[in-house]
């Protein structure tokens, strides 16, 4: 919990959290406290620390974790929020990707394949966005997710099953796959052993994927909660290779949103140089711990985590169709 | 060295560029509190991030034309244009 004077000072002061030049952020330095930007940049990157850590077991960005964090705890405004967000879900995609890559669990000729769908995806979301109302979006995508959730945690206990009867290496490679070699091989510390893979079900993979994007331009997510399923539900690949994969294809496709961002002046410097150092540290520890976890708790705590997303969803979505607002959201 | 050694040091470097500039920049804001240059330092290092991944990607290109792998080079060099449109539809 952060402590209540930091949100109380923090309201006090004249920030300005536009910054469209480097004259501004000065102005801004001038006007606020010294001693209340220390300790609200260190509650920053203290608070982040966990975010990190647990973006780094389930492959996922945790802008959908970061941007309530802001608003709720800290008091920024929301646009503000979600400015810093995509800088932080970059520093977060960047920590984890080079850590899973030296650990030899990212397969980066899956991720660029399938990045290709998600960003096609993102786009023609951010399009449709305009056309639907949000609430339908919001019900939708809460379906979906609380019904991977449950079922990624149902299917925990299969997924060690099959890493321990080496299951993954049985499964028909398809053409696509054999074509550009997607297939591969990972060292599980927990198991000891090391998992062979193959690839199958690429073209179903490559248009579940637009989902992905879909959700993620429609809805303002990073993509990564779907995309980890998708890997290991529809294209049979371990649960770790997907978390890891998710989080090489999340730094390319924030680091491009992140770009427009900076250029327009919207990402407070101080404050996401603060929360970048805290999600970097969270990564770090997150990426060491997560192959040394058994598959099916990480399975388990993705499904959590999904049923955790899907229930904001279905509370943002309630709440815009009928004003009624859901505990806890 | 393969695909994943040289995307891993490509962001391993990146990363770490990007975390000295960031610690250089709460060095001058808290100890020395020197603003114009905290803006600086806070602003190359959050660049220096966020630029890492183009690189990267951009690096993984050139090496896919080098193993002549067609499938693969087509497949990233159509991810970068992707993302290159997205970015100014977002603008």
């Amino acid at each position: 919990m952060v402590p209540s004077y930091v949100v109380s000072e923090h309201k006090f002061f004249p920030i300005h959290f536009a910054f469209n030049s480097l004259d501004n952020i000065y102005t801004y330095e001038k006007h606020s406290g010294h001693n209340m930007q220390i300790m609200l940049s260190f509650t920053l990157a203290i608070v982040m620390i966990p975010v990190g850590f647990l973006a780094a077991l389930v492959g996922i960005g945790g802008g959908t974790i970061i941007v309530p964090l802001l608003t709720l705890f800290f008091g920024l405004p929301i646009k503000e929020a979600v400015a810093i967000s995509i800088v932080t879900v970059v520093a977060a995609g960047i920590t984890g990707a080079s850590r899973y890559l030296k650990q030899k669990i990212t397969n980066i000729r899956l991720g660029l394949f399938l990045e290709m769908s998600t960003t096609l995806g993102a786009m023609l979301g951010a399009i449709l966005a305009l056309s639907l109302p949000s609430f339908i979006l919001f019900l939708l995508l809460a379906t979906v997710l609380i019904y991977v959730g449950l079922n990624q945690i149902y299917r925990g206990k299969k997924e060690r099953e099959m890493i321990k009867h080496r299951a993954y290496e049985k499964i028909h490679e398809d053409t696509i796959a054999k074509t550009l070699n997607l297939s591969g091989k990972y060292w599980d510390a927990a198991e000891n052993a090391e998992i062979k893979y193959k690839v199958t079900n690429t073209l179903q993979g490559l248009f579940a994927s637009i989902t992905a994007g879909l959700a993620s331009g429609m809805l303002g997510i990073g993509g990564g909660v779907l995309k980890v399923p998708i890997m290991n539900e529809v294209m049979k690949i371990p649960v770790k290779v997907a978390v890891a994969t998710s989080k090489f294809m999340m730094c390319l496709t924030a680091s491009a949103a992140a770009l427009v961002y900076i250029n327009e002046g919207r990402v407070n410097l101080h404050l996401a140089s603060a929360t970048v150092l805290g999600i970097m540290m969270g990564e770090l520890i997150g990426t060491r711990v997560m192959n040394r976890v058994h598959a099916d708790k990480i399975k388990m705590l993705l499904g959590l985590v999904l049923a955790y997303f899907g229930y904001l969803m279905l509370a943002k979505g309630v709440y815009q169709f009928s004003g009624v607002k859901l505990p806890g959201a | 060295m393969n695909l994943e050694d040289i995307a891993c040091k490509g962001l391993t470097l990146g990363l770490t560029i990007s975390l000295i500039i960031l610690t250089l920049g709460f060095f001058f804001a808290y100890i020395v509190h020197s603003s114009p240059l905290t803006t600086i330092l806070f602003y190359a290092g959050i660049i220096t991030l966020v630029i890492t991944p183009v690189i990267v990607i951009t690096g993984l290109l050139i090496v896919f034309i080098k193993m002549r792998e067609k499938y693969m080079a087509l497949i990233t060099l159509t991810v970068i244009i992707i993302i290159i449109i997205s970015g100014l539809l977002k603008r």
